[in-house]
């Protein structure tokens, strides 16, 4: 893609940047099932629009890393476990395509099962935030019910497999090395399997299977997304797939989303957030549903309509992250204190 | 401007021959651009919200 076409959408890549850059910022993603269908529908190939992605998603995930980072949210030393788990998972989930691609329906497979997740992991955070809001006693607990963590972590957490190790910033006083490490060999094998970041899935695994608050899960799932996109992005560039000129530009409306998405957070309770994400990876499941029929039954359209729909959904997330910001910077106003 | 275009035309070109340089460049371009921001925003936010908050001072 020539500079000339790039600089002639440079308003829209500023504001996808921004779209994208709340999202990630908010919720712990790297935004990919966000940024590559839009980017494939301002015309970048498909293959550009996933390098370029991975190169913004290195600096954004970096920009909002630090903002995290200054609220206290980011747990560097579960973060560097899940890293070296993550590694280990991603070439087993690589070994595993590789295995199915030579037997024939790798595609059909993998698709069906990153539907299956999507919607399966959408339901079940809709479940739990609606087990939450509809028991008063759990309600009335507010402030514990994210420390006390969710029932798999608790029982993960009883484990004494040594080495033991202590993970303070997310209000873990002692859990076994190799939880967070297998949780990060699973997350990684799926994401690798699927052939997506992965963001979506850490986020819920460190969240419900280690029993971190939601606003640390959030941070230092986008500190694990530094390490993973700089590889990523690395390996496309390295086969010329990245247009640097779009991804410095979306990186200027991104590193202001991220900031807008980390700021948010300190505004809307954990279960709210939960909620935000259950929709936004349920309307990424209809996407990319859509997008397989749309393949299977040779309808171009519904592809077309599947970018739309998850452009749209983003786009609306990002107003209601907006809004939430300024409510709650108002409020904080109201009462005579400020931020950060 | 077209200083920066050709500089990137030039980084961008390095594709084709040093794939390595330019995956380098990339990352280092990217990362240095997202400290540049986060650093621009912090000062930003520092002139036109802290001034705001008399409330905290006056107390």
């Amino acid at each position: 893609m020539p500079i000339e076409d790039v600089t002639s959408i440079a308003w829209l890549l500023v504001l996808l940047g921004f779209i994208v850059g709340t999202l990630s910022g908010f919720f712990g993603v790297g935004g990919a099932f966000i940024m590559t269908p839009a980017l494939n529908i301002l015309g970048f190939p498909i293959v550009y629009a996933i390098g370029t992605d991975l190169a913004l998603m290195l600096g954004s995930s970096t920009v909002a890393t630090i903002r995290h980072f200054r609220f206290g949210n980011v747990d560097i030393r579960l973060g560097i476990y899940m890293v070296l788990g993550t590694i280990v998972g991603v070439w087993l989930g690589k070994e595993l395509v590789f295995f199915l691609l030579a037997s024939g329906d790798a595609e059909m497979v993998i698709r069906l099962i990153y539907i299956i997740l999507l919607f399966s992991l959408s339901a079940f955070m809709v479940y739990d935030y609606i087990t939450f809001i509809t028991r008063p006693h759990l309600q009335a607990n507010k402030p514990n019910t994210e420390s006390r963590g969710t029932h798999l972590s608790r029982r993960l957490r009883q484990i004494k497999l040594r080495p033991m190790v202590k993970l303070p910033a997310s209000g873990i006083r002692q859990i076994s090395l190799w939880v967070p490490l297998s949780i990060g060999v699973i997350t990684g094998f799926l994401a690798s399997f699927l052939g997506v970041g992965g963001g979506f899935i850490r986020m819920p695994a460190l969240i419900y299977g280690l029993g971190v608050p939601t606003s640390v899960a959030v941070g230092t799932d986008l500190f694990e997304i530094i390490f993973s996109s700089a590889f990523g992005a690395f390996l496309y560039a390295m086969e010329g797939k990245v247009i640097l000129l779009a991804a410095m530009i979306l990186l200027l409306g991104a590193s202001l989303g991220a900031q807008v998405g980390s700021y948010a957070t300190r505004y809307v309770r954990g279960m709210r957030v939960r909620l935000y994400f259950a929709l936004t990876i349920f309307f990424a499941g209809v996407s990319v549903t859509l997008k397989q029929l749309g393949v299977w039954h040779d309808i171009p359209l519904l592809s077309t309509i599947a970018g739309y729909l998850i452009v749209g959904v983003a786009t609306i997330m990002m107003m209601i992250i907006v809004v939430k910001l300024i409510l709650g910077l108002i409020a904080h106003h109201a009462r005579g204190d400020h931020p950060a | 401007m077209d200083t920066a275009f050709t500089l990137l035309n030039t980084i961008q070109s390095l594709s084709t021959e040093h794939p390595v340089a330019f995956a380098v460049s990339v990352l280092l371009i990217m990362i240095t651009e997202g400290l540049l921001l986060v650093g621009l925003i912090s000062v930003m936010l520092k002139i036109f919200i802290r001034p705001g908050s008399r409330t905290r001072r006056s107390r």
